[in-house]
């Protein structure tokens, strides 16, 4: 599976070449304003990494799920299906790929992120003071010994919850090219598709949580238990009824 | 080698191979004949396992057909297939990665030989060009199995000659090569059968020599009968 994880990885390198120059710039217009004294040019690179941060974390899951429609519909996807591994360990190679990219992309703003928030206390000066500021706010907010726990959870949540739309995305391409083979409507029917298999998870979700006990974990998070375990089975589940589908259904 | 059992191929309401049972034989070089449509393709994806049959079965090497096969079965599609980011060395590279019996030797002799160089893009080639790349990474295979759809479509005369040589090289009586192509008359010369499919129906399996010694008839000739 590491072979086909290192075709998929470079699929998106293009992408990830433009992320991290956009990063380079903004951390450097960041620590130049800084340099010069200039509010508004450390504001507004802040903003831009703060803001992008969101979008192309999200953008990179998004453009896997746009890769796969584009392979099947150009043919492309003849590479990876005439090599000689099973169903499961290419969409598992896809999958863990795609999750892998956004965690990178994901990394790279964390750490433009704390140079540039580190370059600011610096700047600002008492370093020691504004940390321990913000560690006694995150504390009264979620209880003593609660910051690292909750922190991670709600990661986990996100992170689980994310995958599981990259997966829907998945089987919403294979189901369209599937029925829709070739047709210039396939990419359209895929979006639709995409959003009734989430209308139907989601509806599924608020009517199971309604009767469940809410169990929370690491104080005031925002996900409960039963938002992770209902999720992870929602993976497996979409995971093998794509497989299911890409080895019997699909024609690539 | 490869047979095909009762296939029945259907996309939508639509019947690509129908009912179809042919026996393929172990260092023999197939010609798959038939009109546009006639399901050609689909017959030759699904022994490549890039399509599954409706109903029926595929055997190879007497087993039910499986994806551990692929390392046995070279497939050559009529399209371009390679990625876009692929230069040829990339191509080189992923056959490598996955097809032990790669042999990266003759894919470079075979690169040059044919006017490429490693650093030229595939997405950026000529139809030409991308015919004569595919041809060098699946005939670098020693693939017991060579499946080769249409690989003389769209490619100039010089080109042709060159992946005709490059067919002939290749074959040995180990190997069994299926060669689908509308260009009759540039593969009679080296067609041992001709397997003749209309309407996703097998029409007739020919050999090609015996039919020429007792009717005399050409390749042509038989296909225009046939058809």
């Amino acid at each position: 599976m590491g072979k086909l994880m290192k075709y998929e990885w470079k699929k998106q390198r293009t992408s990830r070449m433009i992320v991290m120059v956009a990063l380079a710039v903004c951390v450097l217009t960041f620590l130049g304003g800084m340099l010069v004294e200039k509010d508004a040019l450390m504001g507004i690179s802040a903003t831009l990494l703060l803001v992008g941060s969101y979008f192309v974390v999200f953008y990179m899951g998004i453009e896997s799920i746009l890769i796969l429609n584009r392979d099947l519909k150009t043919k492309q996807s003849y590479m990876i299906w005439m090599t000689p591994k099973s169903v499961w360990e290419i969409l598992g190679a896809k999958f863990v790929v795609a999750i892998a990219q956004m965690f990178f992309v994901f990394a790279l703003y964390a750490i433009a992120g704390l140079l540039c928030f580190v370059g600011t206390i610096q700047y600002v000066g008492e370093l020691g003071n504004v940390f321990a500021i913000i560690r006694d706010s995150f504390i009264r907010v979620s209880g003593e010994g609660q910051l690292i726990a909750q922190i991670v959870w709600n990661l986990l949540c996100i992170f689980v919850g994310w995958t599981e739309v990259v997966m829907v995305g998945y089987l919403a391409v294979i189901v369209s090219r599937t029925i829709l083979r070739d047709s210039k409507y396939a990419g359209g029917i895929s979006i639709v598709a995409f959003f009734v298999i989430t209308f139907i998870i989601e509806k599924i979700y608020n009517l199971i949580s309604n009767v469940l006990p809410n169990v929370e974990v690491a104080g005031n998070s925002f996900f409960g238990v039963g938002y992770l375990v209902y999720y992870i089975i929602i993976c497996v589940a979409v995971f093998l009824l794509s497989g299911w589908m890409a080895d019997k259904k699909l024609s690539v | 080698m490869l047979e095909y059992r009762n296939i029945t191929k259907k996309f939508g309401n639509k019947e690509a191979v129908k009912e179809l049972t042919l026996k393929l034989k172990k260092g023999t070089i197939y010609g798959l004949l038939g009109e546009n449509g006639s399901g050609k393709t689909t017959l030759m994806k699904m022994a490549a396992g890039l399509t599954q049959p409706t109903e029926g079965e595929i055997l190879f090497e007497g087993h039910p057909l499986s994806y551990q096969d692929k390392a046995s079965i070279a497939y050559m599609s009529t399209e371009p297939f390679f990625y876009s980011y692929m230069k040829v060395k990339d191509v080189e590279e992923y056959y490598a990665d996955f097809f032990e019996d790669f042999d990266r030797e003759q894919f470079r002799k075979t690169i040059e030989r044919l006017g490429l160089n490693e650093e030229m893009k595939a997405s950026a080639m000529s139809s030409g060009m991308n015919a004569k790349l595919k041809a060098a990474a699946t005939l670098a295979r020693k693939a017991d199995l060579l499946l080769l759809d249409e690989p003389l479509n769209g490619v100039d005369y010089k080109a042709r000659e060159e992946i005709i040589a490059l067919i002939l090289e290749e074959a040995d009586e180990n190997r069994t090569m299926v060669i689908s192509t509308h260009l009759i008359e540039e593969v009679e010369s080296f067609i041992e059968d001709a397997i003749f499919i209309k309407d996703g129906q097998l029409v007739d399996v020919v050999n090609v020599e015996t039919e020429r010694m007792t009717t005399g008839n050409s390749l042509a000739e038989l296909y225009l009968q046939k058809m």
